[in-house]
Formats: C-alpha cells, sequence, structure tokens
C-alpha cells in the first residue's frame, strides 16, 4: 500500500494553448502514470508554491507517453505561476484522483451536457468518449455559456461540436457581445430549447455552483430523475485522498467521494448555504 | 467489561511501566509531568507520569494544582494527536533538480501508557480516516504495540464521555486499564499478552470489596459525564437544523473563529500543506494542522465556500455527529471536553448540542 502517493511526478510541458483571459491548457506527458478517466482531476504542483486540485480536459497516448491535458485558471499561486511557464517547462503532477463521470452506465441513453465558463474542461472528456463510441448513446446535447465570446473555451473545436452526428450544441454568452449573434442569456436558458426526453437522459453538469444549482432545478422541472444527474463540484483541496480533510461537503470528500455526484447523492446537502 | 480483574498498589502500575521497556523493549510514551509542565514523551519511570497532580477544569479555564490534588489527572491540550499525527510534520523534500524523497516517521514499537478511554477512541476515529491511507499516520500508528489505559474515576467537570459511550472505562482496544481506587489500584486485561503482563505483577483476583467500589466509582462518573440529549433524537434535531442559518448564527455567536477547539480535538485531523524554499532553491512540504473554525477553511482562490463563522462552526458540530458516522462508523466526537476548557469564549458544546435540540425538536 501507499507508495509515495504525495510525491508529485516530475513533467515536462509538451504544449500550452491560452483558451481564454486567464485560462490556459497545459499539456504534459508522462511515462507510468494511470491514464485518468473523464470528469477526474490531478494535483498540479509548482516547488515552492504548493499544489491545485486541476480538471483533466484531454487525454491521448503519444508514443509510449501519456499527453494529459489541464486546463487552468490563473486566480491563485500555483495556477498564476502555470501562466508563466513555457513549453519544456516542468511541473509535478500527482493522480489521477476521484470518480468521474459516470458514463458506462448511460450507454443507450441521450446524454446532455451543461457546461458554464471553465466548467467545460472536465466535461470535454466526456464528448471525446461520446465520439469513439457514437453508436452506444442515443442523442448528444451539448449546452455551453460563458460570460463573453472571449470567455469561451477550446474556441477551435467547438463548431466542430455540431458535426457529430445525432447531436445538438447551444451555446450562449450572458450579455450582449458586439459581433455575438448567438444566443444571449444563461446557459441553464438553454435547457428551454431542447428536446429531452427525460426518461431516457442522463445529464452532466459543471459550471459555478449557483449556475449548477439552477440547472438542475430546471432539469428536475423537465422531469428528469435525480440519479440520472450528474454535477462536479469545486472545494478547497490540498491531499486529494481523502486525509486532508478540507474538501469536505457534508459526510462526503470531495476528492475522493466525487468530484463528480449525482443530484441524488446531494440533494440533502446542495441547497444548504455554506454546509 | 467485565473480565476477570485484578487488584494491586500504585507500585504495580509502576512495576507495569517498567516491564513494557524492560520485557518487551519498548518505548513507553505518555503525558509526562516534569519541572511542573505537562509534555506527550517518552516515559523513564512511574514518576514522570501525572499521578500526584489533578487538573482543574471549567470552560475557558484549566489549571494543574498540585496541593491538595485528589490525583485525579485526566488530561491536558495534547490529546494524542500531537504524537500521531503531529501539529507540524515534513512530507516531501524537493531537491533543486526536482529530485523527490518522501519523509519516513520511524518511532520504532511503542507503548502508549495511562492515556485516557476518550483518547483511546478517538485513535478508533482516527483510523476510520487515516489508516492505510495516511502513510504517516499508518506508520505512527502501527508503532503502538501495547496500550494502557487509566479508567477515569473522576472524571472533571468538563467530561461528557458518558453519554457518547467512550468512557469513563475502557471496553475494546486495549492491552491492560487500571483504574486507581481511594486504597488498592484495579487492574483489567484486554488481551492476551495483558493477560500475560498482569500476571508478572504481584496482583490479586480483586476482592468482593474492591469490585464493589470500583463498580461504584464507574457507575457515579458515568452519571457525571451524561450530559447530552440521547443520541437517536440528538441526531434527528441536528439534521432537521442543517439548513437553518440563523439558528446556527445564534448557537455560534460567542464563537470567534480562533480554532483552538480544532487543535485541542483529539479527532480533527484536517491539514494544510505548505512549502518552504531554502536558500538552495530546494523545497521542504510540511504539512500543518488547519482547523474548520478558521476563515482560510473552505477558501479557494475564486471564491469561498464557507464565507460566514456559522457555516464553520456548524461544520465542526454537525462533522462530530452526524458526518462522521457516515465517513467511519462512529460519531467523531469523544466527550473530552477539551474544545469546552481550551475555547478562549468558554463556548461549550454541550450547550449548543442542547440550544440545537430544543429549538428543533
Amino acid at each position: 500500500m501507499l507508495a509515495k502517493p504525495l510525491t508529485p511526478l516530475l513533467a515536462t510541458v509538451v504544449d500550452l494553448i491560452d483558451e481564454a483571459p486567464l485560462v490556459r491548457t497545459i499539456y504534459v506527458a508522462l511515462r507510468d502514470f494511470p491514464e485518468p478517466a473523464p470528469g477526474q482531476f490531478n494535483m498540479v504542483y509548482a516547488k515552492g508554491l504548493g499544489e491545485a486540485p486541476i480538471s483533466i480536459s484531454d487525454v491521448f497516448r503519444k508514443g509510449d507517453r501519456l499527453v494529459i491535458a489541464h486546463t487552468i485558471r490563473s486566480v491563485g499561486a500555483v495556477t498564476k505561476y502555470t501562466t508563466c511557464i513555457g513549453v519544456g517547462s516542468q511541473i509535478g503532477i500527482r493522480g489521477p484522483y476521484g470518480r468521474g463521470w459516470p458514463i458506462e452506465e448511460a450507454k443507450g441513453m441521450d446524454l446532455l451536457i451543461v457546461g458554464g465558463g471553465i466548467g467545460l474542461a472536465p466535461l470535454r472528456p466526456i464528448i471525446r468518449y461520446v465520439e469513439a463510441h457514437r453508436d452506444s448513446f442515443g442523442k448528444l446535447f451539448i449546452l455551453y455559456g460563458a460570460r463573453t465570446p472571449h470567455d469561451l473555451l477550446f474556441k477551435s473545436e467547438l463548431g466542430k461540436y455540431a458535426n457529430i452526428p445525432n447531436s445538438i450544441t447551444k451555446i450562449s454568452i450572458d450579455k450582449p457581445y458586439e459581433g455575438w449573434t448567438g444566443y444571449v442569456g444563461f446557459v441553464t436558458d438553454l435547457i428551454n430549447y431542447i428536446d429531452l426526453d427525460p426518461g431516457r437522459t442522463a445529464a452532466y453538469i459543471c459550471g459555478p455552483e449557483v449556475m449548477m444549482k439552477v440547472a438542475v432545478r430546471r432539469l428536475i422541472n423537465r422531469g428528469l430523475k435525480p440519479d440520472k444527474i450528474f454535477l462536479s463540484l469545486e472545494r478547497r483541496m490540498r491531499c486529494g485522498m481523502g486525509v486532508c480533510g478540507t474538501c469536505q461537503f457534508g459526510h462526503y470528500f470531495v476528492c475522493k467521494d466525487g468530484p463528480v455526484f449525482s443530484y441524488g447523492e446531494l440533494m440533502k446537502y446542495l441547497w444548504v448555504d455554506g454546509i | 467489561m467485565m473480565s476477570m480483574m485484578y487488584e494491586g498498589s500504585i507500585r504495580d502500575v509502576g512495576k507495569l511501566l517498567s516491564l513494557l521497556s524492560s520485557l518487551l523493549n519498548l518505548k513507553v510514551i505518555g503525558l509526562r509531568y516534569v519541572n511542573k509542565s505537562l509534555s506527550y514523551g517518552e516515559l523513564n519511570s512511574i514518576d514522570e507520569a501525572p499521578l500526584n497532580v489533578e487538573d482543574v477544569q471549567a470552560p475557558s479555564s484549566y489549571k494543574l494544582v498540585e496541593e491538595g490534588a485528589s490525583g485525579r489527572f485526566r488530561h491536558s491540550f495534547p490529546s494524542l494527536k500531537y504524537f500521531l499525527y503531529p501539529p507540524v510534520q515534513d512530507v516531501l523534500y524537493i531537491g533543486r533538480d526536482f529530485s523527490s524523497r518522501e519523509a519516513k516517521v520511524d518511532l520504532g514499537d511503542v507503548a502508549l501508557f495511562g492515556i485516557k478511554p476518550c483518547d483511546l477512541h478517538s485513535m478508533k476515529v482516527f483510523d476510520g480516516i487515516l489508516m492505510n491511507r495516511d502513510p504517516y499516520y499508518t506508520s505512527a500508528r502501527s508503532s503502538i504495540k501495547i496500550v494502557v489505559v487509566e479508567e477515569c474515576v473522576k472524571p472533571s467537570k468538563v467530561c461528557f464521555c458518558g453519554s457518547l459511550g467512550t468512557g469513563p472505562w475502557a471496553s475494546d482496544g486495549f492491552d491492560v486499564a487500571f483504574a486507581r481506587l481511594s486504597n488498592s489500584v484495579v487492574f483489567k486485561p484486554g488481551s492476551s499478552i495483558g493477560s500475560d503482563l498482569l500476571k508478572r505483577l504481584n496482583v490479586k483476583r480483586a476482592s468482593d470489596e474492591t469490585m464493589y467500589e470500583y463498580r461504584e466509582a464507574m457507575d457515579n462518573a458515568l452519571k457525571s459525564t451524561k450530559a447530552l440529549p440521547e443520541l437517536t433524537a440528538l441526531n434527528n434535531a441536528l439534521e432537521k437544523s442543517m439548513g437553518s442559518g440563523e439558528l446556527w448564527t445564534k448557537v455560534s455567536r460567542k464563537c470567534v473563529g480562533c480554532s483552538n477547539c480544532n487543535m485541542v480535538c483529539p479527532t480533527c485531523f484536517c491539514t494544510e500543506f505548505f512549502d518552504e524554499v531554502e536558500l538552495d532553491e530546494s523545497a521542504v512540504r510540511l504539512r500543518k494542522w488547519h482547523g474548520c473554525l478558521s476563515y482560510s477553511y473552505g477558501l479557494v482562490a475564486g471564491g469561498h465556500f464557507r464565507p460566514k463563522l456559522y457555516m464553520r462552526y456548524r461544520h465542526f458540530i454537525l462533522h462530530k455527529f452526524l458526518f462522521y458516522p457516515n465517513q467511519v462508523g462512529l460519531i467523531g466526537c469523544v466527550g473530552c471536553g477539551r474544545c469546552i476548557t481550551w475555547c478562549p469564549l468558554g463556548v461549550d458544546i454541550r450547550e449548543t448540542l442542547w440550544e440545537v435540540f430544543k429549538s428543533v425538536s
């Protein structure tokens, strides 16, 4: 047991994409690293500064190495550090941690993805998975919103989601913006504009907590079952393995019991402020 | 509770301590009272144990007295976690070239001596969270080979273990338990090693009179530490209270968020990680205790998940009583009362629980 659980693996940055103001995707290549499942996260370590839990937004193999994409918003010490590194820089990675999105269980069903802002990052691996196993699922709805067109992630690929067979992608921005001809309003409003079959739909939501709550309310009103609505939570996290205690949400350790929970699991706590 | 019991004298307690080091080659760890100060450390002889000193405890008040002491020492602010899960711990050494080495915990083979039933119970709670998950705790915990418990004949004013089934006597998870009565000491084996150790002492089967005194003492101690509402009803009340910000604001009105309660609580385990950078660009990764009452608990770079003090106070209480049972199958409060004594405002968890209970039920 416990072979060096807190030691970060040294990883070399192989690519960087500036996605949006303050948001960057950092690709690292690693050997001997377990393949992360969609919805899992890594602890990213910047020497001298500390670690931060970061969503994994893509995973692929390149030769004998696993390339993992971390989409990072620069708001704290560690995440700001990652904005001033370049290809060839080294950072520490440990993981992957947590329980990801239940996708296998949703085979045969329609999938609804609702992302707000940087919340699209942990949802992208689901889209990848559905693309790779397109026949196993029914319809795919992708609803995505950001504050402004600039804040949208993965801009070069957003337009291509429309090409996924049997899928509908809708994108919104919060306020009118010059040149934007798409929908203006909250991403959760888009739920009203799609034709859901509540009995055969599984929903995957990630974004600011207030947005996820609105999404849950709307979906429950549309008739989705609480155990078919999944949310990925954010909390302060320090260890990733359920020992530092700082990510507690009710009786859950978000790092190991989550970060993905069904609404059924969260029902008791989600509406309690600051639980 | 009733295995075969023995009686002897305080000298037998001393002999027991010597046996642990001489016969079993163990490092004997317990609270030491040396030069009028108390701390966890290696007990070299029974003279170093706090046997002739009394802790006078009340909300926001702690005093050690020697003169006129009943010799009934219960505890002080350091709980077992000082030893098992220290306030600051090296985790990782990271070299200039990013090479890394994990810190090791090697405590040798240890006997815990004279710990109280509440603290013994806190180890079970800690085990549920940390054992086989946290490498440092696992290593420290595995070093404990023998546990000698002193049962509480005369609990303090802040003790409420009787409400929680965590005291005043020990029921399992120990090797030897002893209780100091008026003129004798009773011994109780809790394992086969414990029985073997007792056979080596000059103790005889406890007489009926001694057993009567022991039972009566335990009975009184139990009564004096029953201070909470009935637990199932309390649990339901806490569950119902969860969403009432108003009630929790009210019950947390005296709290200033200093986190003293977290630090002295034997089952608070939250930690924060830090990097200390050396001049040669190497770094030491450390972790320190972190309490849910402090402002930074729930704070992230982009916001705060528990911005108000009542939310953090509520977490402290609900975690012990509602969430711990889900996490480890045990209530997380052991009723030691340290949080009451060491709270600078004298916030009394028993009063909080009663207040919530009465407001909701």
